[in-house]
């Protein structure tokens, strides 16, 4: 009955509602926030080192999709999922422990469940390197071409995230 | 006020700390005696080393960062301490009268008729800019040297920005520590849209 | 007494009067202006305060442990004590030298936590080159030559090994005196001792280091 489940659903809310306590409005959680670094370069790609991770193809091709962004060969350095809070900034640190590439980011205004405007800082080397206000959707990210490393080019691509439940 | 010559008096003498009257007769006393003038010299040619060796002040590293972490944990520790209610757990709470229940489920009603949300208590809305609208991202680079260019891009589906005159990063710089490892495809959030056959470069 | 205010759609307002936020000089007076609002909770106020004081409170931490990471790890947690104890601050001493007080406390505790002696011996542990970025210094004024910057930077390297071996007391006392500037006043705040106790300990301190650095010092 929908009585039934209603009043369940209505129970679930209030049980976990007060288990876990309504946060304060700032702190609540709307979305997650990745950043991966890509090692993007026409020649070996083996120079970025071992512990860099070849793209999935799907990934690959799409950067080259777009000419500017085109390499022979992508490999994956870093990453850093975060979450996007209401009103407060958060890092992510795609390279941590390194810090010479940082991300801020936080919420401007409020985000739709597709998509969420972002204030957004690129650190590069403990330099702000770069400010914006980009529209980021859930299919629609937004990558950086970056500073030249190691004959190639670092690529930052910010995207929203869908939380994955874990698999069983 | 101090007008005795004596060990503690020299002591900040020395070290230039006294002013107004102790200082004139500090001055009188000891300033006739060599010895004493030579020491103050000597003690103001160390502390002048000192002070060039070794800065009184260093930048922390990130500075933007460090003080936003303070403001982030401050604001944190604020929250925590508002008697707010149902702010606090207890498992005492899970006994709580049918009203209070009941209007709980008001509320929840209320946000599943409302789109994405719950009432706004203390928000602070730092746009003025309507979400659905999409409008041109505004770009801000403060170092004059570097130049940043977006645009849409239709084919990648993503937007790009491409920066122009940024510090290469030295090839000996080594990322091996990050903890890069695979992903499966599904949370790879920039694969995205089905890919269409391409030729290769 | 005033405390932060207890609401915190409250504690993020702009600072109520004329601030310059770009304005890092520490005048004491300006100083209390903005604890004063602080303590009523304005958290932009506070950040001024942060800003124009995190890179004394940072020095004089690195310059006693010796090690960066620690170090801003350490000053966040002074500016983070601040806060929570501005009510208790009464201005009864300038603010920066409060902050000391509060850093020696949290620097005692962190050498404590680490059992570190403080005998006097040269002890790696506290001293790890490495963990420090020589590179991450304030430059010099004044438009130094190349070959004056690295003549300053190898004095750094001499004096900070000299400092390396007094005990935790007498290099805390030689950094806020002739570092950090304080005066004998101040210090005996900062450390919670006696004038004389710090003059002795200066002393001393000035005495040990001048013959570990006889060469430089004679120069």
């Amino acid at each position: 009955m929908i009585g039934g489940k209603w009043m369940t659903a209505c129970l679930v809310f209030v049980v976990s509602g007060i288990a876990f306590g309504e946060e304060e409005p700032g702190k609540e959680k709307i979305g997650l926030v990745s950043v991966t670094v890509y090692h993007a370069t026409n020649g070996d790609p083996k120079v970025a080192g071992e512990k860099a991770v070849e793209v999935p193809q799907e990934t690959a091709k799409r950067l080259r999709k777009e000419e500017k962004l085109r390499f022979k060969t992508y490999r994956m350095l870093g990453q850093d999922t975060r979450p996007l809070f209401r009103s407060y900034e958060n890092w992510a640190e795609p390279l941590k422990p390194s810090n010479e590439i940082m991300v801020r980011f936080e919420a401007q205004g409020k985000p739709t469940k597709k998509s969420a405007v972002l204030d957004l800082e690129l650190w590069l080397g403990r330099n702000k390197t770069v400010k914006t206000d980009a529209r980021i959707e859930n299919d629609l990210p937004l990558f950086v071409l970056g500073p030249e490393w190691r004959g190639g080019r670092l690529i930052i691509a910010v995207a929203l995230v869908q939380e994955q439940k874990p698999a069983n | 006020m101090n007008t005795k010559c004596d060990e503690t008096m020299l002591a900040l003498w020395l070290e230039d700390e006294l002013q107004g009257e102790e200082f004139i007769t500090a001055e009188e006393f000891f300033g006739k005696n060599p010895e004493m003038i030579s020491a103050r010299e000597e003690t103001r040619r160390w502390r002048a080393m000192m002070s060039v060796a070794i800065p009184a002040s260093v930048e922390p590293p990130h500075s933007e960062f460090f003080n936003s972490r303070i403001t982030r944990t401050v604001r944190e520790s604020a929250s925590e301490a508002m008697p707010v209610t149902p702010r606090r757990f207890s498992w005492m709470t899970l006994l709580f009268p049918l009203a209070a229940c009941a209007g709980m489920a008001f509320t929840f009603i209320l946000g599943l008729k409302t789109s994405n949300n719950r009432l706004d208590l203390a928000e602070i809305d730092v746009s003025g800019a309507p979400k659905a609208i999409p409008v041109d991202p505004i770009l801000y680079t403060p170092d004059d040297g570097v130049k940043a260019v977006w645009f849409t891009s239709l084919d990648a589906s993503a937007t790009v920005i491409v920066l122009d005159g940024v510090n290469a990063i030295p090839d000996s710089m080594d990322f091996s520590a990050t903890a890069s490892k695979p992903l499966p495809r599904d949370i790879d959030a920039t694969a995205g849209i089905e890919p269409e056959e391409i030729s290769d470069l | 007494m005033n405390k932060p205010s207890d609401d915190p759609s409250k504690s993020l307002r702009k600072p109520v009067g004329p601030v310059d936020l770009d304005d890092v000089t520490a005048d004491p007076d300006d100083d209390l202006r903005l604890v004063a609002l602080a303590q009523q909770g304005d958290l932009g106020c506070y950040d001024v305060l942060v800003t124009r004081h995190r890179g004394k409170i940072f020095a004089m931490i690195r310059n006693m442990i010796h090690q960066e990471a620690d170090a801003w790890d350490l000053s966040q947690e002074v500016f983070i004590k601040a806060w929570n104890a501005l009510p208790r601050f009464e201005a009864r001493a300038r603010f920066s030298t409060w902050l000391y007080r509060i850093a020696h406390n949290v620097v005692y505790d962190w050498t404590r936590k680490r059992k570190i002696e403080s005998a006097g011996e040269f002890n790696d542990e506290i001293f790890e080159r490495e963990q420090i970025d020589s590179g991450s210094f304030t430059t010099p004024s004044g438009g130094e030559s190349p070959d004056e910057t690295m003549a300053s930077g190898e004095l750094r390297e001499k004096i900070e090994a000299a400092l390396g071996k007094l005990s935790a007391e007498h290099r805390e006392v030689v950094v806020l005196k002739d570092v950090q500037g304080l005066s004998y006043k101040e210090i005996a705040v900062v450390m919670g001792c006696s004038i004389g106790t710090v003059m002795s300990r200066l002393f001393y301190a000035r005495q040990k280091l001048q013959t570990m650095l006889k060469h430089e010092y004679e120069m």
